[in-house]
């Protein structure tokens, strides 16, 4: 794609949001023209996939939404700043945000490492009352004191996530778990979660190995493998990013380690199987056998939810484009979980922004913890309160069939019974 | 060469500076290496413990809520830092909470344990990390857990080399700038040295004509010039010196030619050897000597050239340690030559020795001379002597025969009266010339013998007293029938001297009796009184007195003062030259002092034995320095006087015992000397040959042992009988001749001295007949050399049964009492007849 175009997206939506709300610039001094949010993500990288998707389905939804007035005649929109997954320019960008007027909220976040690192910030500029809105990631500082006040979730945690995956495992009499994660506050966190959800069932993870963050595919993990090997695992957890979980797989199977390997939400389902499918066509040989991915949203396969069919509309009507500054060779998603995810952000967002733009002067925290159940059209409904700062925990498991990933069936469970 | 000699100053100095650099360089960048390394070490260290407290500052919470994910995010942080290998928490129960390993926690780390609630920091090898400083830090006292932090060594490894390696660079650059420097420093000033030497090399090898060409006003500049100007210098003098050369080379030929003209005309042989023994030089005389020829013997060994004599000698004198060598030696031809041998020693530059040179004189003619000289004595002393003592014999018998038995009945008849006067006078007149010419033959064998050396003389220390006691008895007759008073002066406190003692009584007789038959008025006065180190003895009287121009002339041969043809000559003439012979072989001086008409005075110095303190002459002196005179017999100073009393030795510490010893002895009439110890009973007894000697054993200072020892070891007192006086029971052990055990018997004491006393060897080479203490006549010692026994005329015949050979002296006086013509005929017997003592005028 060619870079004019990147510029020329928001671009668009500025210029087709300021003549439509021109006419009430001087209505109230309080009040916004429109609703800006700042979203610092990876758009370029190895986990670049999962910004840019996040973005367009969260894009798709708002550009709907102000077609069709946005929130009371105020449009809103996204700026977009890359970090690349790191956490300095994530904390660079955050401050951007923060100092910016016309900002008002943190939106969309993406990993871990940069999520955990930005919360200080947070509390820092409380007075601005400027909070983080879905961030994606499932790890617990933001769900836990002192942050939890500054942060809003709407997917499930890792740890539910993980615990989801534990319990299941179990079931089947797979006992000895090992774990593969990024050496950061992310693969911790999962690690953690892992830990705390085998307590009850009074084992331990049986072995680990880590990888540095910033592995790409053609990054050799042979060296994991071997070790986690030597535990001989009846199944693999796997905490990171798509590049560095699919290079795992791909080496895994290569030496012969065959058993289950379980991904979290965070991993961006699609751009692993796109990753799996190129190396499977390569070497001749299915990688995506044997793979669980646990997802925070429903499968956009499943066209019984409202949601999805809303969705699926959106992407093929507004086909949004990638953020200004996305890397210029990452092939777009039609559908993923993560855009999925995005819309739903941008849809329980937009719930949110309604309820703030009836009484600005309560606040946008205010405002979100009085919203109660909203149904996003995804069979259960959403609510928030002062103590409640996360919308959904509802944990699914999907797996490839046919090229895709799907629901996991309990046939599925059965056959990897140990 | 100066090129080689220019560069190698060069690579000297560059191998020199090249070294120092090493040094230096290894030495500076190995200490900036070492203080980075030492200073990075502990900047780490305190950075690591600055990140542990960090770290365990802000994770207390978040640990006690066991968010390992905070943790993680707070560890990330500071793995960005430069040097942090790794974080990592570990909570209370020391489970690893999160870390930073990426693909696991090597399990090295796994295994540390913490202590509880210190910080520490220790030094580890891990596995793909290489040396870690890893640094723990509790977190809430270790309540909460444990943070650690490793600090990556090899980082600091890396400073360090990289330190070294750029220190190394940069000296290299210094390194090789400085001898390039060098180079050119070295050049500068090599090159004008090069160029003197060069010149200094024309020089050694007299090329004066060169010039140098440098024109600097430096240092090397002024040098040469100074070269310059002394090669100019050089030249001159080396012209100079070449004409001054050859001119003495000519001279020195010339010398040469003299010298060896010299020795060729030689008419004593001339050799000289080296060091080695081979012949140098030989001269024309010397192969006339050996009939060599005309060959050269240079080079040849001595031994090889001349016979065994001639070798003999060279040998001893060609290596420098032997006085002069002399010796009769062999000619060809049946000729006999005198040969002197000395050694050519330098001094100068050093000692050194460079061989020997012999001169050998021709003396045949000499030898057949000494021979007929020797002959003549011979014949006097048995020809003419043995006749002229028959003849004075006779004649002496003849006059008491006609005095005794013819005379009385003459003399009652008057007509032959006078006739028997008359032969009266006669008689007298034969006896008298008789008496002299015996007298004359003695002298002129005596002053022979002297001459020819054949005397020999028996030194001994005598006290001047006695010998003037002596010539008294002797000369007594002489003067008292003349009338004639003869008075001694003699100093007390006389020093003894050494000598002949029966020579020097004769030189007081003669002396004595010339004064007696020159004067007629009394007194004669004999002086002897010390003069510094000499003894000088003056005889005076006042008679005619002799002319000065005679006082000179009177101790030569033959000449007495006056007109001997004219005067009626008394004496043989010989007496005074016979006293200068003996006063200087003493090393003494004779000489006379006269005024004519008051009378002369005759004077003789002898040196004395040394210088004496008191009494007791001690001078302590190991007994191994006594050595033996080259010259003295010993056998001739067995000899006992036995016309002085024995003198007795006694060796006692205790001044009692000596006192008692020395009373015992003294009442036997016997002279005694007293020695406290053994070093001073040698001392005495080889100054004074006592005839006994008695030694006490246990002395202070030698003792009586070592001084036996001694005495036994010399041979001019090993004769000398030993009585050991001992409170020990073991006296005779000691050497001694017989011992006596403390307390003595004064009695028996005397008897043993007397018997060792009178304990003689006999030698039965001379045999005088009388008794030994009633004759004198030790001149005998002149035809005997050894020891002269005596026995009474009726034992004789014992004598020669048991198997006596030799040569009987029978005085004139008994010659009645045995058969002389028996006794001549008898096996290797000589029988000679002595005159009588009184009538000898000495």
């Amino acid at each position: 794609m060619p870079s004019s175009r990147l510029h020329n997206g928001p671009l668009a939506v500025l210029v087709l949001m300021a003549s439509f709300f021109l006419s009430a610039f001087a209505s109230c001094a309080y009040a916004a023209e429109s609703y800006i949010l700042g979203m610092s993500a990876a758009f370029t990288g190895p986990s670049g996939g999962l910004g840019v998707e996040l973005y367009r389905g969260s894009v798709a939804y708002f550009t709907d939404l102000n077609q069709h007035g946005g929130i009371h005649g105020k449009p809103v929109s996204i700026i977009t700043l890359d970090d690349g997954y790191q956490p300095n320019p994530a904390i660079r960008n955050t401050i951007k945000f923060m100092e910016q007027e016309d900002t008002l909220c943190l939106f969309n976040y993406v990993g871990t490492p940069t999520v955990t690192r930005v919360l200080p910030l947070l509390k820092a500029y409380n007075v601005h009352q400027k909070v983080l809105f879905f961030p994606f990631t499932g790890a617990e500082p933001q769900r836990q004191p002192p942050y939890s006040d500054y942060v809003f979730n709407l997917r499930a945690s890792y740890r539910q996530e993980l615990v989801g995956l534990v319990n299941k495992f179990f079931d089947i009499g797979r006992t000895r778990l090992a774990v593969f994660y990024q050496a950061d506050a992310f693969g911790r966190s999962g690690w953690d979660g892992i830990r705390r959800a085998l307590i009850p069932h009074g084992a331990e993870i049986v072995g680990e190995a880590t990888y540095a963050r910033g592995a790409g595919f053609e990054d050799s993990m042979r060296e994991q493998v071997r070790i986690l090997k030597k535990s001989r695992p009846d199944a693999v957890l796997s905490i990171g990013s798509y590049a560095a979980c699919a290079s795992f797989i791909r080496d895994a199977r290569d030496m012969g380690l065959d058993v289950p390997v379980a991904n979290v939400s965070f991993v961006g389902s699609e751009n692993l199987l796109s990753l799996l499918e190129k190396a499977g066509a390569n070497n001749d040989f299915d990688y995506t056998r044997n793979l669980i991915n646990t997802q925070v949203v429903p499968s956009y396969e499943d066209l019984d939810l409202p949601a999805v069919r809303e969705y699926r509309a959106l992407m093929d009507s507004v086909s949004p484009s990638p953020p200004a500054g996305a890397d210029s060779s990452y092939h777009l998603l039609k559908y993923s979980f993560t855009s999925f995810e995005g819309y739903l952000n941008a849809k329980a967002m937009a719930c949110i922004l309604e309820k703030f733009d009836e009484s600005p002067m309560t606040g946008l925290t205010e405002a979100a913890e009085s919203l109660k159940d909203i149904d996003l059209g995804i069979d259960v409904t959403v609510s928030f309160g002062p103590d409640k700062h996360q919308g959904l925990n509802r944990v699914y498991f999907t797996t490839v069939r046919d090229g895709k990933f799907v629901p996991m069936v309990e046939e599925q469970w059965v056959s990897w019974r140990k | 060469m100066a090129k080689v000699r220019s560069m190698s100053i060069f690579k000297k100095t560059g191998l020199l500076a090249f070294c120092l650099f090493g040094v230096i360089s290894t030495l500076t960048s190995a200490l900036t290496a070492y203080t980075l390394y030492e200073r990075m070490t502990e900047e780490y260290i305190s950075k690591g413990s600055a990140i542990t407290k960090a770290i365990a500052g802000a994770s207390q919470e978040t640990l006690l809520n066991r968010d390992a994910a905070t943790v993680q995010a707070l560890i990330d942080q500071y793995l960005e830092i430069q040097g942090v290998a790794y974080v990592f928490v570990v909570d209370a129960d020391s489970k690893v909470v999160s870390h930073t390993f990426v693909p696991q926690m090597p399990p090295r780390l796994a295994m540390i344990r913490e202590s509880k609630g210190n910080q520490w920091a220790d030094e580890i090898e891990i596995e793909s990390y290489g040396r870690v400083i890893d640094i723990c830090e509790p977190i809430l006292a270790g309540v909460a857990g444990y943070v650690h932090v490793g600090m990556d060594k090899g980082l600091i490894m890396d400073y360090f080399w990289v330190v070294v390696f750029k220190m190394q660079i940069l000296l290299f650059f210094i390194f090789w700038g400085c001898v390039g420097t060098l180079y050119l420093v070295t050049r500068r000033i090599s090159r004008p040295l090069t160029q003197l030497t060069e010149y200094a090399e024309k020089l050694a090898a007299h090329d004066f004509s060169a010039r140098i060409e440098i024109k600097s006003n430096d240092e090397l500049g002024l040098l040469g010039r100074t070269m310059e100007s002394m090669a100019n210098e050089l030249s001159t003098l080396f012209t100079e010196m070449e004409s001054e050369i050859s001119k003495a080379t000519g001279d020195l030929r010339e010398h040469m030619v003299y010298l060896s003209a010299i020795i060729d005309n030689l008419a004593d042989g001339l050799l000289v050897v080296s060091p080695m023994g081979t012949v140098t030089v030989i001269n024309p005389a010397m192969r006339e000597f050996f009939d060599l020829g005309d060959k050269d013997y240079r080079g040849f060994a001595a031994s090889d050239v001349f016979p065994t004599e001639v070798s003999d000698l060279t040998t001893a004198i060609r290596i420098c340690n032997s006085a002069v060598q002399m010796a009769e030696i062999p000619l060809s031809r049946g000729r006999t030559g005198k040969s002197v041998g000395s050694s050519i020693c330098i001094e100068e530059p050093s000692k050194q020795c460079l061989g020997g040179v012999l001169l050998v004189r021709d003396i045949t003619r000499e030898k057949e001379l000494d021979q007929l000289k020797t002959d003549f004595i011979s014949t006097v002393s048995h020809e003419l002597r043995t006749p002229m003592t028959s003849v004075l014999g006779f004649a002496k018998i003849i006059r008491k025969k006609l005095e005794t038995a013819v005379f009385p009945f003459l003399m009652e008849k008057p007509s032959v009266g006078r006739t028997v006067s008359q032969i009266q006078d006669n008689m007298e007149i034969i006896v008298s010339e008789a008496e002299r010419l015996t007298e004359l033959i003695n002298d002129v064998l005596d002053i022979a013998k002297m001459e020819a050396g054949e005397v020999q003389w028996r030194d001994q220390v005598v006290f001047m007293t006695d010998v003037i006691r002596q010539s008294f008895d002797s000369t007594r007759g002489i003067w008292k029938s003349k009338g004639i008073e003869v008075v001694s002066e003699l100093d007390t406190d006389l020093l003894p001297v050494r000598g002949d003692r029966s020579r020097l009584v004769q030189v007081m007789v003669n002396l004595i009796s010339n004064a007696v038959k020159f004067t007629e008025n009394s007194p004669i006065i004999c002086r002897v009184q010390m003069d510094g180190n000499t003894v000088l003895v003056s005889v005076s009287d006042n008679g005619a007195g002799i002319a000065e121009e005679n006082l000179n002339v009177i101790f030569d041969k033959f000449k007495q003062a006056g007109d001997t043809l004219t005067e009626k000559p008394e004496g043989t003439g010989l007496g005074l030259p016979i006293c200068r012979q003996i006063v200087e072989h003493h090393g003494g001086r004779i000489w006379a002092e006269s005024e004519p008409g008051k009378g002369s005075i005759f004077f003789f110095s002898l040196p004395t034995v040394r210088t004496m303190s008191g009494d007791t002459a001690v001078v302590p002196e190991d007994c191994k320095k006594i050595m033996p005179e080259p010259d003295s017999a010993m056998l001739v100073r067995e000899v006992a006087d036995n016309e002085v009393e024995p003198l007795i030795l006694v060796v006692d510490d205790d001044p009692t015992l000596g006192l008692f010893l020395t009373q015992v002895f003294e009442e036997q009439g016997f002279r005694v000397l007293l020695a406290v110890n053994g070093e001073e009973a040698i001392e005495m007894a080889r100054d004074f040959i006592p005839n006994l000697i008695t030694m006490d054993l246990m002395m202070p200072g030698m003792d009586g042992h070592t001084a036996i020892k001694c005495l036994r070891h010399n041979p001019f007192t090993r004769h000398i009988p030993i009585l050991v006086l001992s409170a020990l029971t073991d006296g005779s052990v000691a050497g001694g001749d017989i011992a006596l055990t403390k307390p003595i018997d004064d009695t028996h004491l005397v008897e043993i001295a007397r018997a060792l006393l009178l304990e003689k060897d006999v030698r039965r080479s001379c045999l005088v007949l009388g008794d030994s203490g009633e004759y004198e006549y030790e001149d005998l010692t002149v035809i005997c050399p050894e020891m002269i026994s005596y026995c009474p005329p009726v034992e004789i015949w014992k004598y020669i049964e048991e198997g006596f050979t030799g040569t009987i002296f029978i005085p004139a006086e008994i010659s009645e009492q045995v058969d002389i013509d028996l006794l001549a005929r008898a096996q290797d017997i000589v029988v000679v007849i002595l005159p009588t003592f009184e009538g000898r005028e000495k």
